[in-house]
């Protein structure tokens, strides 16, 4: 598994390439952790080099999402292969979480939620 | 690395004492680092809440597998008697590896026994289990459940499932109405994983069952073993050697399923997930 970060405006994009496993998941935990410690709280996890997902995958998003949604952050999905999609819907995750078909869509949508927070702030 | 305090010979139960002799047994980077009594004592659980026999065998004959992974993850089955007449079955795979998993699996497993036991509602049992878990466990844990309770009866089983893999029913009969004759069904119904949101999403679904019909109920460690290729074994060839094994006892067809799987993924380079499986066979009545 590999793990390639990019900053769009304060939004993370990580894009994941490989196998999301029981032995690789710690990995990205302990990354998606120190960014979330950095103070960081929105992300777009992008999907599209992910060839497989495990229930280990699984439960460091659960992770993820629970600490982000205490400080009013999220993460998004994006790109999603049919097996990797396959594997969030059985467990119900598509329920939880946003899931776009593609990272500009993503990214899109933060970016609308933070135009909608603007013109709330300022009618 | 936990305090020594408390660890030494003090009386207290041999699987706690073995705590007291913790060291690193995988240093490799990138993969999960436990103890050799993180270990010992997870499958101890995992083991002592397994049932060892089975009940209402005059209706049903059962038969489970259990395989742990190098890393011990949490899967679990069960089968329940909650009165003459009704009986649960139960599967489930815990997310996460070694002793955290394993205790997050007993606590599922006896909160959804409780439940069961209480006779309540199949839905109820669910929805009180997850409540319970998402006051207590305040982790990213999370447990995908099947449950289904057979009135033997009218015949019918209730299903519930909580984001797990669906499980096979094959029909072996001829004798059946035609609008039940599908020779494999897959059981799915909406749901989501234990302890991953407060309120559930659920459904309740019935199936009508006939003497002769098989109940495969498994873990995703069955379709997820790979062969030297990476490929993974996958539903369709499960399907295909439910149908091939359908005519042997229960507790055969499970020896053989795990059999099979491990031939096929013996040259593997991935190890292997926890397997857990019940298969089901329902009786004639006699």
């Amino acid at each position: 598994m590999d793990i390639q970060t990019k900053k769009a405006g304060d939004v993370i994009v990580l894009e994941i390439s490989g196998r999301i496993d029981a032995f690789t998941s710690e990995k990205l935990e302990s990354e998606l952790h120190s960014i979330m410690n950095a103070g960081k709280l929105k992300f777009v996890i992008n999907f599209e080099k992910t060839n497989y997902i495990s229930s280990s995958g699984l439960r460091v998003f659960l992770g993820a999402h629970k600490k982000l949604s205490e400080n009013k952050g999220q993460i998004k999905f994006s790109n999603m292969p049919d097996p990797v999609l396959k594997v969030f819907a059985l467990a119900g995750f598509d329920k939880i979480f946003e899931i776009h078909s593609t990272e500009k869509e993503a990214l899109e949508e933060f970016h609308e939620i933070e135009e909608g927070f603007k013109k709330q702030r300022y009618a | 690395m936990k305090s020594k305090r408390g660890l030494k010979n003090n009386g207290m139960p041999d699987t706690i004492q073995k705590l007291g002799k913790l060291f690193r047994l995988f240093e490799k980077p990138g993969e999960p680092s436990f103890t050799v009594n993180e270990l010992e004592l997870a499958q101890e659980i995992q083991a002592n809440l397994l049932p060892k026999s089975f009940p209402l065998n005059q209706k049903i004959e059962v038969g489970a597998l259990y395989k742990a992974s190098k890393y011990i993850g949490g899967d679990f089955y069960d089968v329940i008697q909650i009165d003459d007449r009704k009986i649960a079955f139960v599967i489930g795979d815990v997310s996460g590896k070694s002793l955290h998993a394993a205790l997050f699996m007993a606590q599922c497993l006896t909160l959804l026994k409780v439940f069961i036991k209480m006779d309540l509602n199949i839905l109820k049992i669910i929805e009180k289990t997850n409540q319970m878990l998402f006051e207590l466990v305040k982790t990213d844990m999370f447990a995908t459940v099947f449950i289904g309770i057979y009135d033997t009866h009218y015949h019918q089983l209730s299903y519930v499932n909580a984001g797990h893999n669906p499980p096979l029913l094959l029909r072996t009969s001829v004798k059946i109405p035609a609008k039940d004759h599908h020779p494999l069904t897959m059981l799915t119904a909406e749901g989501i994983a234990l302890n991953c949101i407060a309120n559930m999403i659920l459904e309740e679904k019935r199936i009508q069952l006939y003497e002769g019909d098989i109940l495969l109920l498994y873990t995703d460690g069955l379709i997820d073993a790979s062969n030297e290729f990476e490929k993974e074994f996958g539903e369709a060839k499960l399907k295909g050697l439910i149908t091939e094994l359908r005519d042997l006892p229960a507790q055969q067809m499970t020896q053989k399923i795990l059999e099979h799987i491990e031939g096929y993924s013996k040259a593997s380079k991935t190890t292997n997930d926890d397997m857990a499986a019940l298969v089901i066979k329902f009786k004639e009545e006699k």
